[in-house]
């Protein structure tokens, strides 16, 4: 790990905007040092207010305080925070080349130009550049445009780095690999990191611990396995993948839960209930069914056995119980976490 | 591709009408009548022989220069401080700024006397607080008042328009680099207005080089080169100095637009 890695503490802290919008409810965080951490949760939930309030590009509430490292930040100004950040419009500075975007930091740091040309080198390296040094910004692809703007921002070195959907632009193919070259960076560079994304497959890739978020609120934080096998409530169950409602396992207390990963397609004898096949969509190295069971929403099954369903047959379906979500029905109203 | 010239030909004819009606027959005309006068062509010459035209055209490119630069700088302020602040009643502050616009030269004149006239307000208050009594609108800083007045809405639509259009997240980049305020000004702000203020200055300058009905209603003791040409064209009825004047001027303005405009040309390429 970086030995230079930055802590962060949240507390307390709330954002109202001037026209009354309550886009963040108070709320703690506690970021380790080195530790990467994604804020994840759909379209207006607060994410990127809450980065931009880590930044120093908004202000929190009254009340609210932020520190790095023990250190109160909460009045200091984005221009002395020392971090790094990369914008979902990568926001190079277009009057200048790739290069004078990459050492922009380094002279405002006043660095000697011996250094400069050093770390520039060592930028251009890293992230497989070097042949575009001397572009001009309009003249790159959408993935070198992000190249740069990650190369930008931690070649000054920051105490932390904050990414706010940095791959939503690109297309498909290139995000994926992205994802893992950031991935790898961050393992690498030991930077304490936030990174902001509703995609809960680039969550689950990229966190040491996910943040899910929903209006305003943090609804959990653990690693990505936690919130994916024990959510805590519906919604983050329903957000971070797929789940169906048990049709048989039923208490008003609890909701039962299963995703559709853990159904077994069984012998009539070992199955738990029977439903008829509605749909078949082959993936190839998998299945997905929608199966009608009486109830009123469909449940979905994945599965990789090598048989040929049609629609119209009847299976019958096992879950096992260590696979089961269960969820305190009255629980979604308190399910806002209190981090200490 | 043959089936195209006629179509091209088509479009392109309004534009070769309007160019040879109101461009090419009166300037060839005007630079004939320049040559036709007593002195023939070396009426061309005037400029830099005859102390009081040369006198004349250094003024009005003085006064010229210094008017963009002051109305370019202040609009700049304006208008970035419009662009980025909300306040009861912006709007109508906007609307009020773009007031000037329409008015001639002669009301501006008008303007500039009922504020540093001999019965102006200026002169009022500098009065009641030095006891002196401060008129200006008779001299050359009575018509550089005047100019600025009528330049700044011009600088300040075109500021606003450039504005509106900055990237915020391109500053807070910068900021979340280390960039003080004045460095985000400097290194973001004024690159990405700079397209915006090469085209207002360069408007805002040849405007300046060529207004008339301001200098006229104050009669001012130094001759800008339109007053001149005035002069020259209807008291002393040398029609063939007046036009040479003209072309003068004319080409004079065009110079200075140009040089502007392959100054920024360079500066905007790319750097290694
Ligand atoms: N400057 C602002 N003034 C008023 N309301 C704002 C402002 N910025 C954001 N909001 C509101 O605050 C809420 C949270 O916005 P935010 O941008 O943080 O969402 P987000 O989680 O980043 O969403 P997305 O995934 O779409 O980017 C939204 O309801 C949004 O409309
Ligand atoms: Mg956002």
């Amino acid at each position: 790990m970086n030995p230079t890695a930055t802590s962060i503490k949240l507390t307390n802290c709330a954002k109202t905007f001037a026209d009354g919008t309550q886009a963040l409810k108070p709320l703690n965080l506690t970021v380790k040092a080195g530790e990467t951490i994604v804020l994840l949760g759909p379209s207006g939930c607060g994410k990127t207010t809450l980065l931009r309030i880590i930044a120093g590009l908004e202000a929190t509430d009254q009340g609210g305080e932020i520190y790095f490292n023990q250190q109160n930040m909460t009045s200091i100004a984005i221009e002395k925070r020392n971090i790094g950040m990369v914008f979902q419009s990568y926001a190079l500075f277009p009057n200048m080349s790739v290069a004078q975007n990459i050492v922009y930091g380094l002279k405002i740091r006043k660095l000697k130009p011996q250094a400069i040309k050093q770390r520039l080198d060592e930028m251009l390296e890293m992230m497989q550049i070097e042949a575009l040094a001397h572009r001009r910004i309009d003249q790159l692809s959408g993935g070198q445009r992000q190249r740069v703007a990650l190369a930008r921002a931690i070649a000054v070195r920051p105490n932390l780095l904050l990414l706010d959907e940095p791959l939503t632009a690109l297309d498909a193919s290139l995000r994926d690999r992205l994802r893992s070259e950031i991935s790898e960076l961050l393992q690498k560079l030991g930077i304490t990191s936030i990174y902001v994304t509703h995609d809960q497959s680039e969550a689950m890739a990229l966190a040491d611990r996910i943040v899910v978020m929903d209006e305003g609120r943090i609804v959990q934080i653990g690693s990505p396995y936690d919130i994916y096998h024990r959510p805590k409530n519906e919604f983050v169950a329903n957000f971070v993948g797929n789940v169906n409602q048990h049709p048989h396992v039923f208490n008003t207390d609890y909701l039962t839960l299963f995703r559709p990963e853990d159904a077994e397609i069984v012998e009539p004898s070992k199955g738990e209930f029977e439903a008829k096949i509605m749909s078949v969509l082959f993936l190839g190295d998998k299945s997905r069914l929608t199966l009608d069971c009486g109830f009123k929403k469909p449940i979905y099954v994945d599965t990789t056995l090598r048989q040929d369903f049609k629609t119209g047959m009847t299976i019958s379906i096992y879950v096992e119980p260590e696979r089961l979500i269960r969820l305190k029905t009255t629980d979604n109203s308190s399910a806002a976490v209190k981090e200490s | 591709m043959s089936p195209h010239y006629p179509r091209l030909f088509l479009l392109i004819l309004p534009a070769a009408i309007v160019f040879t009606a109101f461009f090419i027959i009166p300037m060839t005309r005007l630079i004939f009548i320049g040559g036709t006068g007593e002195n023939g062509w070396t009426a061309y010459h005037a400029i830099f022989t005859n102390s009081r035209y040369l006198y004349s055209m250094i003024a009005t490119l003085i006064l010229s220069f210094s008017v963009t630069i002051i109305s370019v700088i202040i609009s700049t302020i304006v208008g970035l401080f419009l662009v980025r602040n909300q306040f009861y009643g912006r709007d109508i502050l906007i609307s009020m700024l773009t007031f000037p616009l329409a008015f001639p030269g002669v009301v501006i004149g008008f303007l500039v006397i009922l504020s540093a006239g001999r019965q102006g307000l200026i002169g009022y208050i500098s009065k009641a607080l030095t006891g002196d009594k401060w008129v200006f609108a008779y001299s050359i800083a009575g018509l550089f008042m005047g100019y600025v007045y009528f330049s700044i809405p011009r600088v300040i639509l075109t500021v606003m328009a450039a504005g509106e259009k900055l990237e915020p997240s391109l500053e807070e980049a910068a900021k979340s680099l280390g960039a003080s305020p004045w460095q985000v000004v400097k290194d973001i702000i004024i690159p990405a207005l700079k397209p915006g203020l090469i085209a207002s200055s360069a408007i805002c300058f040849a405007t300046s080089m060529g207004a008339f009905g301001t200098a006229f209603t104050l009669a001012t003791n130094i001759d800008v080169l339109p007053m001149t040409i005035y002069t020259e064209f209807t008291l002393n009825a040398n029609i063939a100095g007046a036009a040479s004047l003209s072309i003068v001027l004319g080409l004079v303005t065009w110079l200075a637009l140009y040089i502007a405009r392959s100054l920024s040309g360079t500066s905007v390429a790319p750097a290694g």
